[in-house]
């Protein structure tokens, strides 16, 4: 089974006559550029750091960081490439300053409060969730992104642009430097872990039932 | 292929991301190896899980939000521009406008400190203050019509006055002096003038010329007795020289000149006394306004009384030479001019 990979077509295009009106002072292309972006963008520095707040606030510093540097954009690379590469600078400088809440944040499975500790992860409030499923889809989600933020921070990475955002091998090559070979290793070493760690969190919540 | 390495392409395989041949090698020895066929069940569903969630979406007011950072940060960012972009010619031009108003300021301080210490100096002696005060060239005796001595501009006493001179004073202010018959005016400023001004008297008697040398110490300490008693007349050109000197307005001379001042100043109540004593009058007094200096004194005594005034005089300072001495033919009174010179 193939994954459904989202790509948009001639998007590429569109950012880029976006940048350009940007460049030359446009304010309404830099908001056309904020509003295509924002929802993925914000998604992913929401798993990337775990906490809706602190992405909500990295995420305008990361738009923020885009309009002071648009003018030096060569198109060299895609838009969103360039876009992403900003937003995974910024996550790890805000995961380096704020390691002690990173660490607090990631909650052990073994913890038997950690259920109880749902402030940080549903302060989501996306209406997405179904009302009949709401606790056991809350719970589900608790668990995965518990394991996902527990990962180390390279796994995490590969793992949230791969199966989260949906990005290519090369695209997630491109955007963090690495090599295409060291990609795919990371990211099935990623995915291995990530069941291990969901299969714990699951036993040990079937035993506390 | 072995268990473990298929379990290397599993992830790949769950993608489509293999080449056909690895694959195929994959598909059939998952579908004879359990293991391999539930691990990559577990991982698939791990896939979909992900892939399942829900976005997380930003708050509404997200784009908000950014132009009102974007507009906190412009002001000062402005602000932080205009001072120092471009940096490779702004800071060092303000670096160099910085360091050149702290040299100015230096300066600025190093100058009006000096002038602030010579506006502090005058606390001078009131010697010096007597010395200073005529700004005449000419300085008159305060000439009283009234009977009494005649006495000088210089009114106030000496800071400086020693017990010897309070009794000049006292001796002083114990005679009665004849009042004088010539009123001196103010006017000259330069010593020649005044010395034309003394010629007026010279018709009336003979002049004779007095140096006295002013020595430093105490007044009258440059007594050398033994001194013969010849003309030493005074040359046109010690004028001149007295008037270069008198170009020199520098105030670090006229400190260095103050105490030689003083002693003159000091001498005058003292020639005063003696004049006095002697039943003559003081005519005129000269003063050297650039160098703040009593330069001579003109007066009038009996020619009786002419050895007992040069005798009189050796007790205050030295004469440069022997005064000369009077023959039969000058008159019942003499005029006398009695210069300081500094030693």
């Amino acid at each position: 089974m193939d994954k459904k990979i989202k790509k948009q077509t001639g998007s590429s295009d569109r950012d880029a006559a976006f940048v350009r009106a940007v460049q030359g002072g446009d304010m309404a292309a830099f908001d056309q550029l904020v509003v295509k972006h924002k929802n993925k963008l914000f998604n992913m520095v929401y798993w990337f750091l775990g906490d809706y707040q602190e992405a909500n606030d990295c995420a305008q510093e990361i738009f923020i960081k885009v309009f002071k540097g648009i003018k030096k954009f060569r198109f060299e690379s895609a838009f969103s490439t360039w876009l992403y590469r900003i937003a995974i600078n910024t996550c790890k400088n805000k995961l380096k300053s704020s390691a002690y809440r990173w660490e607090k944040r990631t909650v052990p499975f073994e913890n038997p409060d950690s259920s109880k500790e749902g402030n940080r992860s549903y302060e989501i409030q996306n209406g997405s969730l179904s009302p009949a499923n709401e606790l056991e889809k809350k719970e589900k989600i608790m668990r995965i992104q518990k394991a996902v933020n527990s990962l180390p921070r390279e796994q995490n990475r590969v793992i949230v642009l791969r199966d989260i955002q949906g990005l290519t091998y090369q695209e997630i090559a491109d955007i963090t430097g690495l090599n295409l070979g060291t990609v795919k290793s990371k990211l099935s070493r990623a995915r291995m872990e990530l069941r291990n760690r969901l299969n714990r969190a699951q036993i040990f919540a079937d035993i506390h039932r | 292929m072995n268990c473990a390495a298929i379990l290397k392409w599993l992830s790949e395989y769950i993608d489509g991301a293999l080449d056909a041949q690895t694959r195929a090698e994959v598909e059939k020895h998952i579908a004879v190896c359990e293991n391999c066929k539930q691990e990559l069940a577990s991982l698939r569903a791990v896939v979909e899980e992900l892939g399942a969630l829900d976005p997380v979406k930003p708050p509404a007011d997200f784009l908000e939000k950014i132009h009102e950072r974007m507009e906190t940060r412009s002001g000062f960012n402005k602000i932080l521009r205009k001072l120092f972009v471009p940096f490779h010619i702004k800071i060092p031009l303000e670096l160099a406008a910085a360091a050149t108003v702290t040299i100015l300021v230096v300066l600025v301080l190093n100058i009006q400190q000096p002038e602030i210490q010579m506006m502090k100096l005058p606390a001078a002696s009131t010697s010096q203050r007597m010395a200073e005060k005529p700004k005449e060239g000419l300085i008159k005796p305060d000439l009283k019509k009234e009977a009494g001595r005649p006495t000088p501009v210089f009114e106030e006493v000496p800071a400086k006055a020693s017990d010897a001179e309070n009794v000049w004073f006292a001796r002083r202010s114990s005679t009665k002096s004849v009042p004088p018959s010539i009123q001196v005016e103010s006017e000259p400023k330069s010593s020649v003038l005044a010395k034309k001004k003394a010629s007026q008297f010279a018709g009336k008697g003979h002049s004779i010329e007095l140096a006295l040398v002013l020595k430093t110490g105490a007044i009258g300490g440059a007594y050398k007795p033994g001194i013969a008693m010849q003309a030493a007349p005074l040359l046109e050109n010690d004028e001149s020289t007295v008037e270069k000197k008198s170009a020199r307005t520098d105030s670090f001379e006229r400190k260095i000149d103050a105490r030689r001042r003083d002693r003159a100043t000091d001498l005058l109540p003292r020639m005063e006394y003696i004049i006095d004593h002697l039943q003559g009058k003081v005519l005129t007094l000269e003063y050297d306004r650039h160098a703040g200096q009593l330069k001579s004194i003109f007066a009038e005594i009996p020619a009786k009384n002419y050895k007992s005034f040069c005798r009189e005089l050796t007790g205050l300072a030295t004469f440069q030479s022997p005064p000369p001495g009077l023959t039969n033919k000058y008159p019942e009174m003499i005029q006398v001019r009695i210069r300081f010179l500094s030693d």
